[in-house]
């Protein structure tokens, strides 16, 4: 719960919730024209590029950090929660950010460009993760895969947790 | 005196006696629990694996505007440029 309220409030997703507003708002403006001088964005996008790359490769290795947990084990949650809050400060300083303010102060190159690539690849599968990106927390939910899996009763395990999810409806 | 005032609020039903946790409340997760160990975790590293898609994601979004512009101004790309 305190995680969940953290997360909730940290710089990273309100960077993240700005940045989509600003794609959104670029997307849903009629008044921009298509430009010919998109080669311009070409130094824009390429530092974008590189934010983003910074925010999936660090994101990574906090994954394998935090899945591979044999050396945090010694560690309260107390203990663990500044670690947890500092990494997504890093992942906001030294990766959203810097994307969120190019988006921002986007000109008027880097926002026909952006409207042209959403006007002729809508319907691909990216655009509706970008915009419905939202955490979610799902820990009793592996617990209990977890031992369902390991279990030697596998089968009756998934029916009872069927049924105990039916009457819990 | 303490001691007379706890009976006497006893007698009369209104000293306070902590409740027991019945089963449904009880937090099943013990800070000794290995269980809790494992699950403490993987509430971190969901969340990252999470952050992570979403960063590939932009970046997709972010190389198919490199793409447009390759493409509109038939720009040759060397392969060291792309890498």
């Amino acid at each position: 719960m305190a995680f969940k309220l953290i997360l909730d409030n940290s710089p990273f997703m309100i960077a993240e919730r700005s940045t989509l507003n600003y794609i959104l708002s670029i997307i849903d403006n009629k008044g921009i024209k298509e430009e010919a001088e998109i080669k311009s964005c070409l130094k824009t996008l390429l530092d974008m590029k590189d934010r983003s790359v910074t925010v999936n490769k660090c994101a990574k290795l906090l994954f394998d950090m935090f899945d591979d947990n044999e050396n945090l084990k010694k560690l309260s949650y107390d203990q663990l929660l500044p670690i947890v809050m500092s990494s997504i400060q890093f992942l906001y300083i030294y990766g959203l950010k810097p994307i969120e303010r190019a988006f921002r102060r986007a000109n008027p190159s880097l926002k026909s460009l952006l409207k042209s690539v959403y006007l002729k690849t809508e319907t691909r599968s990216n655009w509706g993760y970008l915009f419905n990106f939202y955490p979610k927390l799902v820990p009793n939910e592996i617990i209990k895969n977890l031992s369902t899996y390991n279990s030697e009763n596998f089968g009756k395990k998934i029916k009872r947790t069927f049924e105990e999810k039916r009457v819990s409806i | 005196m303490a001691k007379k005032l706890k009976e006497l609020l006893k007698k009369k039903g209104l000293a306070y006696e902590p409740q027991k946790k019945s089963e449904e409340n009880v937090n099943p997760y013990n800070e000794d629990d290995a269980q809790y160990e494992i699950e403490r975790c993987h509430i971190f590293a969901v969340t990252f694996s999470q952050i992570q898609d979403w960063a590939e994601t932009l970046e997709d979004t972010i190389d198919d505007m490199f793409l447009w512009i390759v493409s509109k101004e038939e720009m040759i790309v060397s392969k060291e440029e792309i890498s």
